[in-house]
């Protein structure tokens, strides 16, 4: 028998909140700005000097900085993506049903 | 590839109002601290407001800028490669950091270039890895060991 991919059970997961998103996009923001602001510390630094407070300080400096402006603009970057009504979750829970071909034959079902 | 974006042409006007929008609350969030903390007590709730709307609209119109063009340079090389891999992202934004750089001359423009291809190639491998950490959290779990290797083992 094929599985119908009806609408999600009531109460059930109905995938990543809006606040889900704003912490991954934070979280990935995060990594990229620091991974980004090592970069460019690493490239100033070997530019123009550490200046007075010596490279340790003038990197971490450069690596938060950067690593909490990218957050922020990539969580609101990553919440601002609503779809609205019309995404995917709404249109499996309204449309018609979906039937899809069973891939594994004994994988027991609500997996 | 998600199917939740727009097709091509048209994905390049959605990142351009997307980029913008983040560009614009985030550097509202960003200049009315940076504002707030520049300003003389007294003077600070007025002094971040001001920051806010001299800045935040120009922000985002810079990251407006650089996503319109980026998801253009996207779309172009997708036409042109047939093929999607992390390396569209990474020649894009190459040709973007050097189409919006080439004013300073053709030094800046290589430079910025090859920061910005820095970038998104920084962006797609935390990406991948964010994927892949996510992807190992449904993994199938290893069946309980037999109750009498288990008591062996403790």
């Amino acid at each position: 028998m094929p599985v119908v991919a009806g609408p999600p059970a009531q109460g059930g997961p109905h995938g990543p909140s809006t606040f889900d998103k704003m912490k991954m996009g934070a979280l990935m923001g995060s990594t990229v700005g620091g991974i980004m602001g090592f970069i460019i510390g690493t490239v100033t630094i070997f530019q123009y000097g550490a200046g007075p407070n010596g490279v340790m300080r003038t990197l971490g400096k450069y690596m938060l900085g950067s690593g909490g402006m990218f957050g922020l603009f990539m969580s609101v970057g990553s919440v601002i993506r609503n779809e609205g009504p019309v995404n995917d979750a709404w249109l499996r829970a309204r449309g018609p049903p979906m039937m899809l071909p069973r891939q594994n034959p004994l994988r027991p079902m609500g997996q | 590839m998600d199917h939740t974006r727009d097709p091509c042409p048209w994905v390049a006007l959605s990142d351009f109002g997307g980029a913008f929008a983040m560009g614009a609350i985030g550097g509202s969030v960003w200049h009315g601290v940076k504002g707030f903390r520049n300003s003389p007590y007294g003077e600070r709730r007025i002094g971040a407001l001001t920051a806010i709307k001299a800045r935040a609209p120009v922000l985002g119109g810079n990251f407006g800028c650089w996503g319109g063009l980026f998801s253009i340079y996207d779309c172009s090389i997708k036409g042109i490669r047939k093929k999607e891999d992390p390396w569209n992202a990474i020649i894009a934004g190459f040709f973007t950091g050097g189409s919006l750089a080439i004013r300073g001359g053709v030094k800046a423009a290589r430079n910025s270039a090859i920061m910005c291809a820095v970038f998104l190639a920084v962006i797609e491998g935390v990406g991948i890895g964010f994927q892949r950490m996510m992807a190992d959290n449904t993994k199938l779990e290893l069946p309980p060991l037999p109750p009498s290797e288990q008591k062996a083992v403790a």
